[in-house]
């Protein structure tokens, strides 16, 4: 790392390697096109992703014809917003036939963003205040009115503004200035678009107003007096609960389109603790109105509803006041009584003419249907409602029903799904709750005097709630089963970057991700994953392989391949490509004595056309097979062939000594033609003729390797045959392999590119002037591996891709705009080519040794980061399930003989809130939901093993699964179990831990070697690796725990730090643990020997002692808490939990620990990273990363070497040097872990960092002063130029915080891309390089790193 | 301050404008009640900060959100009423 810090000015280049994943807010509609479903998320991070929903036929499947279908989320358009989203709003602005989107950020604008086509473009991005997360600068809530006439847009208090949306004589949405609806001292908790027909929008607010301090002081001053005069101490009521003082309302905002005015129309009391709102469908489809959800119960109400009649037990009509209904929500069994249970959010889906029902999810994850029932007579007027559970899901930010019967749950942590409705009309058989058993039940409590208040009382008292709901135990799905899910890496709480696996070529990232029961490590490796779909032994070790495709046609117009020739040294092995794989003999017509050079099927096929047949090349000649008959073209004299290329009408082919013959295939006599000659007076390495382009009769170009270090590009154009139209110098090393391959652009022109696998174990990649042939100048070139470079076509996803075969196996292929590509997690091959047949649709037969192997692209499931489809670089993830929410990890070295070690991973698990496993099971729960089996499961194992299963199973077993979900009404024995665990019971009271300690092999995929729960209400919340110098260096494994912890307020019972042994690098063992008590340790650190421990506010250095730790020294007086701890040499680094970085140095000869310096800004730290002895890479809780440097020369005075200590102490404020801030950059999002870690093996090391919203990104530091003026004019430029889709300056984004110094924002830069070309021209011009340059050297950067 | 015509902005219609604004009068009660107002607001708008909290206490985000705006309310508890001293250790010790 000496490049980060010893560069005079230190230069840090941002590049994003994983996008944030975890989605803020999203909305379904049609965006791009009419009648086509989309979804919009709004991603942490600032972009906005559309999705579309793609439900594939039924033939399209890969594995089980069978199946109905796949169902996947695309992505079709992505905008890069740089600012903080917040809030999403989808309107049909009337006379459309699409939706547009509207946003909320903190930009202080609003914007209107059309996807036309799945492009956006922003049509209106009005600004309305200033910038930032501000109270009163409106963002945060967006609510639409369902008839497209109007917009909302609030902010936390007070301000509110509405738009009126309309459109102009050309059809163009348009946006009027805004209309205030500004409420002083009102809190707003949701904001949403009453239905109410066509007559004025209404916009309804669930809302709180506080009282002005004056008034405040005055209300308290007579409760003083009153509990004086009463002589007793009132209990105070807890903030949110019913009598705290503050009534919660729903207030309805007319927007009067007449008088072009908003106003405050109606408002009623909503129950205390309501969160979230749903409209109701009006006018001609519904009664319109409001549900509101909130705690145990959701109520409806809208202004002037009818009172609901309800009998009570004498039997006489009552009517209810206030008007409105309400009903209580299911409950969990074993959920406390004591709490309730909140509903987050609603969602309303229309289905025909006034039908609807809403869906409600809970935040345990229930999802309830909610249905009205309305009154015969009158269809607006509602008598009752029924919350009947649906199913038990992740906890989500959002419900998404797309009208293809599919609900889409963005999940908050973990990976999201969109789930399949197999049924909806589950009224009769669902555990369920009616209004009229609510109200029945409140009418029973008793009379009162006051009605409204004993309302209140009762709706707010969890105790009632549970003695009406039924409750339920949540099982495996019923109505709903998993389709598909995307990836979400949040919340990513640690990593580790590190070769541990031991046996692969490059590091893998660990990621500790999730939580709760949901919680995974994920091992991350940059590449694509691999699917092996068969392996067969050779009889040696083959020199090419080639694939024949079938003359026929399959029935969706595609050719599939007919054989597989796989050539030897003096031999060719033809395989038969049909239900199985056979081996033929001389009746393929192959001349099978002989190696083969090059073969191909030839003619277009099909069009009635007659076949071709299959030409074959051999060292001694053209062999040509036509049904049955051969005929041959012999070199020659004793000249041999070297190399050759064809396809299906061109052969090419190079003789010793650097003789060209090219070939054509005539399609109306059906022979082959020799055509012309020519000697290019060099030997030729490689050969390619190129592919056909479709709808064309020939290449018109091949490219042609030299041993010269030429790569030559020959016109086969017929006028100019053989005739070379540009060349390109390779330098010292010679080509090994070329292709040309074609890329469709999206007008049927088409680009050449040209591939070039070199012998140095590098690729070069150039463009190709499809008209003139000339190659371009800047060439873009990237080093593979340690052997030489094959290259050939196959194809990816319908487009084509290059596969480049090094010491490691590559992937090429032009993403959007960018050329991405990625290594594949796969064994090295040595010789591949495409495969394609019914079963394989896109795959890739290659050899290996000797072995053939067919292997295709991606995961089975499809869910995976497809390359250049996303932005993203290309990492497949395995997971293994852990029990706990992760908290941090370390390595330790373990041994096992006398000689050989072992390294295992140590995890530590903690849940606040949450009870442990053994109590979890003593309550009867089981988080798979599989009740029947759970005694069979206990056999199994006890040490939370099942989970891993769980996990494993998830993506591998998916249509498994689905057919079990489908029998399960049939069957309840089956065995069917859940693939995403389920939350267990919370626990009655605050201070409650779930937590363990788990020792996992790497080497053997992460499995769980050892897992110890900790008991008694004890959480394990950092570990570290520490070998005691005075017990001989063996690396034990040190815990802190805390006992019994509340967080507000700050309690807990007892801390300790726990001191295991690893033995035999499988099993934990408990040494001794060591009580402390000055407060929670958050932190450990291996310290020249020693532990040192941050506990509360004080750090102390540790020995071990047989029996406990022996405490050596302290230092006290740390701001306020220790939450990280490094150190290095003599010295430590101490990140508080407030108050930033302290250094501190450990005087060995007074034993004691000193104070060297401090940090002059607060921050509160989350993670730190050292990268030299005197800097330290910070980041804090606002998602800031600082850089923080010791001035030199600032610790002489700190330690005296004479042994005197100075009367004063450094600790002191004034003489504390402060540490100077070299680099500060906000990421956006809530940095959880940083390392330092090179990606590639031998590489640079880069800065690694992950954030809690499942980012993954790296700061490179810049090597050389030309990169830095390079990327500092560019970001310069596209700071001005970049669109900015919510109006944020992307400069003022980055320095949200603070001032932004010494960092590049690598994802502006990569903005270049997509910019229009004419912009990406200016900018390069004023860069004084040309657009290819640019690019190339955006590109370079990223291929540096990984 | 002043209005564009010279005519003085009383304290009062500056205050009711813009939540927060000081004045050599205020109580440390209203200055910290405004700041902690500022702060939960500030928190509830990103996402990624509520998700950090979320995680911390293994809440649903969307609780999390709802007790921070319940907070808003009345962030630093009820104001103090008598003697100046007593108040003052009260704030310091909520």
């Amino acid at each position: 790392m000496t490049s980060i810090t010893s560069a005079a000015s230190m230069k840090l280049l941002d590049l994003r390697l994983k996008h944030s994943s975890s989605i803020v807010s999203s909305a379904i509609g049609e965006f791009s096109r009419p009648d086509t479903q989309e979804i919009v998320c709004l991603r942490s991070g600032g972009t906005i992703d559309l999705y579309q929903i793609v439900v594939s036929d039924a033939g399209e499947t890969d594995e089980d014809e069978e199946e109905e279908g796949q169902t996947a989320l695309k992505l079709v358009s992505r905008l890069e917003t740089r600012s903080v989203l917040r809030s999403l709003g989808v309107v049909r602005v009337s006379g459309g036939k699409r939706d547009v989107v509207v946003v909320g950020s903190d930009s202080g604008c609003l914007s209107v963003i059309d996807f036309e086509g799945g492009v956006g473009k922003v049509l209106h991005c009005p600004v309305f205040g200033k910038v930032g997360c501000r109270r009163d600068t409106p963002g945060q809530y967006i609510a639409t009115d369902p008839r497209g006439r109007a917009t909302m847009i609030a902010s936390t208090e007070k301000r509110k503004l509405v738009y009126v949306l309309n459109r102009d004589s050309a059809g163009n949405v348009t946006i009027a200035s805004p209309l205030e609806a500004h409420r002083p001292r009102t809190v707003v908790f949701d904001l949403v678009g009453v239905d109410n027909g066509y007559d004025n929008p209404i916009f309804g607010s669930l809302e709180v107003q506080y009282l002005e301090l004056e008034e405040m002081v005055e209300q308290e001053r007579r409760r003083k007096e009153e509990r004086k005069e009463e002589g007793q101490d009132e209990e105070l009521i807890e903030l949110g609960k019913y009598g705290d003082g503050f009534t919660k309302q729903l207030a309805y905002y007319e927007l009067d389109l007449g008088l072009n005015h908003v106003s405050r129309r109606w408002a009623a009391t909503v129950h205390r603790s309501a969160c979230c709102l749903a409209a109701i469908p009006g006018g001609a489809d519904g009664p319109s109105g409001v549900l509101v959800g909130g705690e145990d119960y959701i109520e409806y109400l809208h202004e002037g509803m009818a009172s609901p009649p309800v009998t009570n037990s004498t039997g006489k009509n009552h009517l209810i006041e206030p008007k409105r209904l309400i009903c209580a929500v299911p409950r969990r069994e074993l959920h406390p009584i004591s709490k309730g249970i909140l509903i987050t959010h609603m969602t309303v889906l229309r289905q025909k003419k006034g039908k609807f029902f809403a869906l409600a999810q809970s935040e345990l994850g229930d999802v309830f249907k909610v249905t009205l029932q309305m009154s015969k007579e009158d269809k607006t007027v509602v008598t009752g409602i029924t919350v009947c559970l649906l199913d038990t899901l992740p906890v989500g930010t959002g419900l998404n029903i797309s009208k293809l019967a599919l609900l889409f749950v963005p999940a908050e942590f973990g990976d999201h799904g969109l789930y399949q409705f197999d049924a909806i009309d589950i009224e009769d058989n669902a555990v369920k709750c009616t209004s009229e058993e609510t109200i029945s039940a409140f009418l029973r409590s008793g009379p009162s005097k006051d009605l409204e208040d004993a309302e209140g009382l009762f709706y707010s008292a969890p105790q009632k709630a549970a003695s009406i709901a039924p409750t339920f135990r949540p099982t495996v799905l019923r109505n709903l089963h998993k389709v598909f899910s995307l990836d979400n890496l949040a919340p990513i709480t640690s990593v580790l970057v590190g070769e541990l696996a031991g046996n692969e070529v490059s590091p893998q990232l660990y990621a500790l991700c999730g939580r709760g029961p949901r919680s995974t490590l994920r091992i991350l490796r940059h590449g694509l994953s691999v699917t092996e779909l068969a392996v067969s032994e050779l009889p040696g070790v083959p020199g090419a392989v080639f694939n024949v495709r079938d003359d026929q046609v399959a029935k969706n117009g595609k050719f599939y391949d007919r054989y597989i020739v796989v050539s030897f040294a003096d031999a060719t092995l033809v395989l038969s490509v049909g239900e199985t794989v056979e081996e033929m003999g001389k009746e393929s017509g192959f001349l099978t004595t002989e190696p083969t050079l090059a073969c191909s099927a030839l003619g277009n096929g099909g069009n009635g056309e007659r076949g071709g047949g299959i030409v074959q090349v051999y060292p001694g000649g053209v062999r040509h097979i036509q049904r049955g008959s051969v005929s041959q073209w012999h070199v020659p004299g004793i000249k041999k062939i070297e190399c050759a290329s064809a396809n299906e009408s061109q052969i090419l082919i190079a003789l010793v000594g650097g003789e060209l013959i090219y070939f054509e295939f005539d399609p109306m006599s059906g022979n082959l033609t020799e055509a012309a000659t020519r000697d290019v007076g060099a030997d030729v390495s490689s050969l390619d003729v190129g592919l056909v382009p479709k709808g064309k009769s020939r290449s018109l170009f091949a490219a042609v390797g030299c041993r010269d270090s030429t790569v030559r590009l020959l016109s086969l154009a017929p006028g100019s045959l053989l005739e070379q139209k540009s060349s390109t110098a390779l330098g010292t090393t010679r080509p090994h392999s070329v292709a040309l391959s074609n890329d469709m652009g999206g007008d049927g022109a088409g680009e050449i590119t040209l591939t070039v696998g070199l012998d140095d174990g590098s690729a070069l990649r150039a463009g190709v002037d499809a008209v003139t042939g000339a190659i371009s100048t800047s060439p873009s070139r990237r080093f593979l591996g340690a052997r030489p470079v094959a290259v050939s076509r196959v194809i990816l996803e319908g487009s084509p891709s290059t596969l480049l075969l090094s010491s490691r196996p590559w992937i090429g292929r032009a993403g959007k705009g960018r050329h991405a590509m990625a290594p594949m997690s796969y064994a090295p091959l040595d010789h591949g080519c495409s495969f394609s047949n019914e079963a394989v649709r896109e795959g890739i037969v290659a050899t290996s040794g000797n072995t053939l192997r067919i292997l295709s692209v991606g995961e089975s499931g499809g869910n995976d980061i497809v390359l250049g489809a996303e932005d993203d670089e290309a990492f497949n993830s395995t997971r293994v399930g852990l029990r706990y929410t992760p908290r941090q990890m370390c390595l330790l070295s373990a041994k096992i003989t006398e000689s050989s070690r072992k390294i295992v991973l140590a995890v530590v698990e903690s849940d606040c809130n949450d009870i442990g496993e053994e109590a979890k099971k003593a309550l009867g729960f089981d988080e798979t939901g599989k009740l029947k089996a759970a005694s069979k499961k206990k056999e199994n194992d006890g040490d939370g093993m099942d989970m891993d299963e769980d996990s494993d199973e998830e993506d591998a077993n998916m249509d498994e699964k689905k057919e079990e979900g489908d029998d399960v009404d049939d069957d309840e024995e089956n065995d069917a179990t859940r693939q995403t665990p389920i939350r267990g019971p919370v626990p009655a009271e605050p201070g409650c831990w779930g937590s363990c300690v788990r020792l996992v092999d790497p080497a053997d995929g992460c499995s769980t070697l050892d897992c110890v729960e900790m008991d008694r209400n004890e959480a394990a919340l950092c570990c570290a690796s520490v070998r005691f110098h005075s017990r001989g260096g063996e690396s034990l494994l040190a815990v802190g725990t805390v006992t019994g912890m509340t967080m507000n307020p700050l309690r807990f019972g007892c801390s300790h730090v726990v001191l295991y042994r690893v033995v035999n690098g499988e099993r934990l063992q408990l040494l001794h643990r060591t009580k402390v008590d000055d407060g929670p340790v958050l932190s450990l650190v291996h310290f020249q020997g020693r532990l040192l421990v941050g506990i509360g506010h004080t750090v102390r250095l540790y020995d071990m002692g047989k029996r406990q730790l022996l405490k050596k020294c302290e230092l006290r007086g740390m701001p306020t808490m220790v939450k990280t701890l490094q150190a290095a040499g003599d010295r430590a680094f101490i990140g508080d939990m407030r108050q930033s970085m302290q250094f501190i140095r450990y005087d060995a000869t007074s034993n004691r620990l000193v104070l060297v310096a401090k940090d002059h800004t607060p921050r509160p730290i989350t993670c730190q990273e050292l990268l030299d002895i005197n800097t330290v890479a910070v980041g804090d809780k606002f998602g800031n990363v600082s850089i923080l440097r010791l001035p030199r020369g600032a610790d002489v005075g700190a330690i005296d070497v004479t042994g005197t200590r100075a009367l004063w102490d450094s600790s002191r404020e004034d003489a504390t040097p402060k540490l100077e801030t070299l680099c500060t950059y906000h990421v956006g999002e809530v940095v959880t872990g940083m390392t330092r870690a090179s990606l590639v093996a031998g590489g640079a090391e880069s800065l690694i960092y992950v954030t809690v919203t499942g980012r993954v990104g790296a700061f490179v530091p810049f090597t050389s002063r030309d990169d830095v003026e390079f990327y500092s004019s560019l970001e310069g430029f596209l700071r001005q130029d970049v669109p900015r889709p919510t109006g944020r300056d992307p400069q003022a984004y980055r320095s949200f915080y603070a001032p932004v110094k010494h960092v590049i924002d690598g994802d502006l830069c990569d903005a270049y891309i997509m910019l229009p070309y004419d912009e990406k021209q200016k900018i390069a011009e004023r860069l004084d390089r040309t657009v290819g340059e640019v690019v190339k050297k955006l590109e370079e950067t990223r291929n540096a790193l990984l | 301050m002043s209005n564009p015509g010279g005519a003085p902005i009383h304290k009062d219609q500056l205050k009711a404008k813009y939540i927060g604004t000081g004045d050599a009068d205020m109580s440390k009660y209203e200055w910290v009640t405004n700041m902690h107002r500022d702060t939960y607001a500030s928190h509830v708008g990103h996402y990624d900060q509520m998700s950090y909290y979320a995680v911390a206490m293994n809440e649903s985000v969307g609780r999390t959100k709802r007790d921070f705006l319940e907070k808003m309310l009345m962030p630093c508890g009820r104001p103090v009423v008598g003697g100046k001293e007593e108040g003052y250790e009260k704030l310091l010790n909520s």
